[in-house]
């Protein structure tokens, strides 16, 4: 009976270095979506790695086959269980980490190298669906060459990680022209599952203010939103960036009031019948308000300035601004614009009756969107009358204003009354608590002492301190108790104007809050009472004592736009937000519509037949590129790993200025080199680089030997062998030659 | 073996002096069973280094002169009717020898050439309808002068195939010019010339040849260089099959002489110009200086375009 034969496979190992670098990769690619994963699975990567490196360390320390069985199925019951809270995309995004953690403890064969390579690249790039900021990419752009680097410290078999990273970012650069190709003709699908909001990453204002919100929010210095103007802007104290509008006040926190959410129902619904179609609103909302406001004189309260490009209708002229606002992300549905905005050419906005803009979908990337701004007093922007529901709430508007839990404060409530009896007159009775609050020693800050049950009595009869929303709220309240409808507005005021990128940077710390009066005979008049209490935060945004404040109190202290004082930081500050925009406005900008657009202007009226010829066309022709380029390739074998060896030893005595004739064969060459050599070092001194001719010299033999000597499979491993160590000590000494000048022949 | 092949050399070194690469390469192609064309001016030693070689190897041995008059039969041989036999009797011409010297071989009718390089080719030859195998090992050895002399006919390229290596002496130098003047009794050096090795002993050194690895890059090397003559517009007459062959088997010869038993690519270098280059159609002396000097030493001459044209460590 023969002997059963016994097939050894080699056992596959990775170098030390590339293990190491591995982990390090797999920390990073992970660590960028740490904010996105649920704890449990980053304990779990977490332990994965550790174990990792312990088999690095001593390999006895391997998982079996089956304890990785286990945690994987485990991990995938808890990601059922999960699953409803996380939605499609995040557990998705959960099932991929989780695959890509267990994975690192399964590396027995080359494929398992290429998958975890190949996960790692998934892993890396999908933190772009949350964050896409410049920076960001920036980071992401850098560990992507390093993720490149594992793969050629793989193929190589070099391990010098710096000259890898070069050689990857070279290989980076090179593809980036395809890539610019690609990201502009390539179509963009629209995503296979629904990007949901994701769980924590709400910002900016929120649907409903309390005492103390806005002065929180005011301690961020993320970006809200950026704006360009077509032309001119307007002054600075006219910046009112309207976002949302709160008509219901229950004693501490304003809300939209149930009218209000109704009517965005209706709007959201109505789509389908046609009746409110936004064109209808914006075009019948624009004539009919110009109309109503022919008829009335409304000098009184008008919006100041000097008109710059009009906007005329039957001889009365109202200011008219354009801009692109560009909104960062926030996972919220409102939108900013001044008053009175009307946007152009989307339907993904609306306009909602009390001015607001309204995205139908929630912000879940970065929007960009037109306005024209007519600034005239703002009147109610419900115009069809076929929507009974509509016009019944439009009579109920004022009524609405005027609501308040009178018992949660009564000192106010009292005062309103008194007012009211005092100042029969509306505009006097404004005016009177406006100078209230200017001649009693209120303060602006963001730190003020705390109220009892958000208690607007405490506020404004004792404390006499707080942020704009103090303001806002305790003056609403106010005309409410005094019997004038009024309102609560919650926005941004101002902006940072940057010169160099020419837009305005609207940040979390502009969030502001005022309120608006209904006057009858004009219409929504705003007043903002934090003008009466800080002039100085209107005309120029945060003053230094309240910046001081905020950066104190957000432990930030080395907020960039603190330090704007000091010149070349501010440069270097506007300088970088520029960039940024420049990058959130063509890079991120660049949706599915503008592509269009664009690609509209290249090849004409665009047909889905043309877009399909186009991408089969592209596809086909970079497939012919790539096989004519690979053609000669593809019939050459790949060389044999002692060739590459010795054509690195070439390569190394070209740098020193000898190059190989083409029909020289290998051991000419090496008695050429010497010859060279001795010519090039008379000197007896250099004579003890003579190493450098002797270890080229075994180079060549053992090359030759291999490559034209009938060698057993032993004695070719053997020489093998021999010719790496070889190679590593010719390296070394071809290293140490310094050619000294006067030695050149 | 390697210890004869070094008596061989320098017993003929001694005779044919200041020569030792042609030397080398004349006993290249008696190791590889190729025959060898010698071209050059009258009286730079031909027919000594073709004499010495046979005697050296200790080979039957005859010379014959091609002139114009020459006929077939003077080569092969005649059958003659025998009177006292009643039988028709074979005369055996020059060719019955082991190493046969045609000594100015374009001298004579094409009909007497092509009568001698069947034979080379066939190792056999057929007169009257008998067929006569002819002895082995078996090796011509021709001379030719330059062709810009008068009457001669030149070799068709089919026929200078058949000879493995051209040659060409060219002129001593200075201190071999001066041995050979000194020399006196030149003649009876050559007659006075023992055998180095027995017959079957350069049998077996063929074989040992025959038995030198040849790698698969070298294989390719040969077939990249055949394929650049090949390619090349201007060149009427690329290289053979049979060309390629002819250089393996005398590079195995030169790697064998020089004591190694597999081939480099510098092997093939050195009897690359004498294998190739009248395969090449090319003159091989230089005919503007009509001087008999080599050619081949200069860099504009083809074959050493070929050579450079190629990296033999990736030939294809």
């Amino acid at each position: 009976m023969a002997a059963p034969e016994l097939i050894v496979t080699p056992k596959f190992t990775l170098p030390a270095q590339l293990s190491w670098l591995l982990i390090f990769i797999q920390v990073f690619n992970v660590g960028l979506l740490y904010f996105e994963l649920s704890l449990w699975v980053i304990a779990v990567i977490v332990l994965c790695l550790l174990w990792r490196l312990l088999v690095v360390l001593d390999e006895k320390y391997q998982p079996s086959h089956w304890t990785i069985v286990i945690i994987a199925l485990a991990g995938c019951v808890m990601l059922l269980v999960s699953s409803k809270q996380l939605g499609l995309l995040s557990t998705m995004l959960h099932l991929l980490c989780l695959a890509y953690g267990l994975k690192t403890l399964e590396l027995k064969s080359r494929k398992d190298f290429y998958q975890l390579s190949l996960l790692g690249f998934f892993v890396l790039t999908s933190s772009l669906i949350f964050y896409q900021s410049l920076y960001f990419s920036f980071l992401l752009s850098i560990l992507l060459i390093i993720n490149v680097t594992a793969l050629l410290m793989y193929f190589t078999g070099k391990t010098s990680i710096l000259t890898l990273f070069k050689t990857a970012s070279k290989l980076m650069m090179q593809s980036l022209p395809l890539a610019i190709v690609l990201f502009v003709v390539f179509p963009k699908l629209a995503p296979l599952w629904h990007v949901p909001a994701a769980k924590s990453s709400t910002t900016g204002i929120s649907n409903s203010v309390k005492i103390g919100d806005i002065a929180n929010l005011a301690l961020s210095d993320a970006l809200a939103f950026r704006v360009e103007f077509d032309n001119n802007a307007p002054d600075a104290n006219q910046l009112y960036w309207r976002t949302l509008v709160l008509e219901s006040f229950d004693g501490a926190t304003w809300e939209q009031s149930l009218a209000q959410k109704q009517i965005k129902k209706i709007l959201l619904g109505s789509n389908k019948q046609r009746v409110f179609t936004f064109e209808d609103v914006d075009s019948q909302g624009a004539n009919t308000q110009v109309k109503n406001n022919q008829a009335k004189n409304s000098q009184a309260f008008s919006y100041q300035g000097i008109s710059y490009q009009a906007f005329s209708y039957q001889g009365i002229s109202y200011q008219a601004f354009n801009y692109q606002v560009i909104a960062e992300p926030s996972f919220q549905h409102w939108l900013f614009a001044l008053d009175i905005a009307q946007v152009d050419n989307t339907r993904q906005i609306m306009s909602l009756p009390d001015y607001t803009l309204f995205s139908r979908q929630v912000l879940s990337q970065t929007v960009s969107y037109k306005v024209t701004s007519y600034q005239q007093p703002l009147l109610d922007n419900i115009t069809n009358k076929q929507e009974t529901l509509l016009n019944q709430h439009l009579k109920n508007n004022k009524v609405r204003n005027l609501e308040f839990p009178a018992e949660s404060n009564p000192r106010l409530t009292k005062q309103g009354q008194l007012l009211r009896q005092e100042f029969p007159d509306k505009r006097q009775l404004i005016q009177a608590v406006l100078n209230n609050y200017r001649q009693k020693p209120f303060r602006y800050t963001l730190q003020p002492p705390p109220l009892i049950n958000n208690s607007l009595d405490q506020f404004y009869f004792e404390t006499q301190a707080g942020f704009c929303e103090y303001y806002a709220s305790s003056f609403t309240y106010l005309m409410r108790a005094a019997g004038i409808p009024a309102r609560m507005v919650v926005g941004y005021l101002g902006g940072e104007y940057n010169p160099r990128g020419k837009y305005y940077g609207i940040y979390q710390r502009d969030a502001h809050a005022w309120s608006e009066v209904w006057l009858d005979s004009i219409g929504w008049v705003r007043i903002d009472p934090t003008a009466a209490v800080h002039p100085a935060r209107v005309e120029g945004g945060l003053p230094n004592d309240l910046l001081q404040q905020q950066s104190l109190l957000s432990g930030n202290f080395l907020s960039l736009y603190r330090l704007r004082q000091f010149a070349l930081i501010n440069n270097l500050r506007l300088q970088f937000q520029a960039i940024d925009y420049q990058w959130t406005r063509w890079v991120i900008g660049y949706t599915a519509k503008n592509q269009f657009k664009l690609l509209s202007g290249w090849f004409g009226n665009l047909r889905p037949y043309k877009i399909a010829l186009l991408v089969a066309f592209t596809f086909v022709s970079i497939m012919f590129l790539l096989w004519l380029v690979n053609r000669e390739r593809l019939k050459i074998a790949p060389k044999p790993v002692w060739l590459v060896l010795y054509f690195q030893a070439l390569v190394l005595i070209a740098k020193k200025g000898l190059e190989k004739p083409k029909g020289m064969g290998i051991w000419e060459f090496s008695k050429l080199f010497s010859r060279w050599f001795s010519e090039r070092f008379s000197d007896p001194k250099e004579g003890e680089f003579s190493s450098v001719v002797q270890s080229f010299a075994i180079v060549s033999k053992i090359v030759i030997s291999i490559e034209y000597q009938k060698l057993s499979e032993q004695e070719h491993q053997q020489a093998l062998l021999n010719l790496r160590a070889e190679m590593t000590n010719f390296k070394q000494e071809i290293k140490k030659l310094k050619f000294n000048k006067s030695f050149k022949v | 073996m390697q210890e004869s092949v070094k008596a061989i050399l320098s017993q003929i070194g001694s005779i044919v002096i200041g020569k030792p690469t042609e030397i080398r390469l004349a006993l290249a192609s008696v190791l590889a069973k190729g025959h060898l064309l010698i071209e050059d001016l009258p009286g730079m030693g031909k027919t000594t280094l073709a004499q010495v070689l046979a005697k050296t190897l200790g080979l039957s041995y005859q010379r014959t002169q091609f002139t114009s008059d020459l006929l077939p039969a003077d080569v092969v041989g005649v059958s003659i009717f025998n009177q006292d036999e009643r039988c028709f009797e074979l005369h055996k011409g020059p060719i019955f020898n082991q190493v046969v010297l045609a000594d100015e071989i374009n001298r004579a009718s094409p009909k007497t050439q092509s009568a001698l390089l069947e034979a080379m080719e066939e190792h056999q030859v057929s007169i009257d309808g008998a067929t006569y195998e002819l002895p082995s090992p078996f090796f011509v050895i021709a001379t030719q002068n330059p062709l810009f002399h008068a009457g001669t006919y030149p070799l068709p390229e089919s026929q200078l195939d058949r000879f493995m290596m051209r040659i060409s002496l060219g002129f001593p130098d200075i201190e071999a010019e001066k041995k050979i003047l000194l020399n006196n009794n030149s003649q009876n050096q050559l007659s006075g010339l023992r055998a180095s090795i027995s017959t079957d002993e350069l049998i077996e050194i063929q074989a040992a040849v025959q038995a030198v690895n040849t790698s698969m890059s070298i294989i390719e090397y040969v077939i990249a260089l055949c394929r650049v003559s090949r390619k090349a517009n201007n060149n009427v007459n690329p290289l053979s099959p049979r060309a390629g062959k002819a250089l393996l088997s005398a590079a195995k010869a030169w790697a064998f002489m020089d004591n190694r038993d597999y081939v480099l690519p510098e092997d093939i270098q050195a009897v690359f110009v004498s294998v190739c280059q009248h395969r090449l159609g090319e003159t091989g002396l230089d005919s503007n200086t009509a001087s008999g000097s080599q050619a081949w030493g200069s860099e504009t001459s083809g074959a050493v375009q070929i050579l450079q044209q190629i990296d033999p460590i990736s030939p294809l």
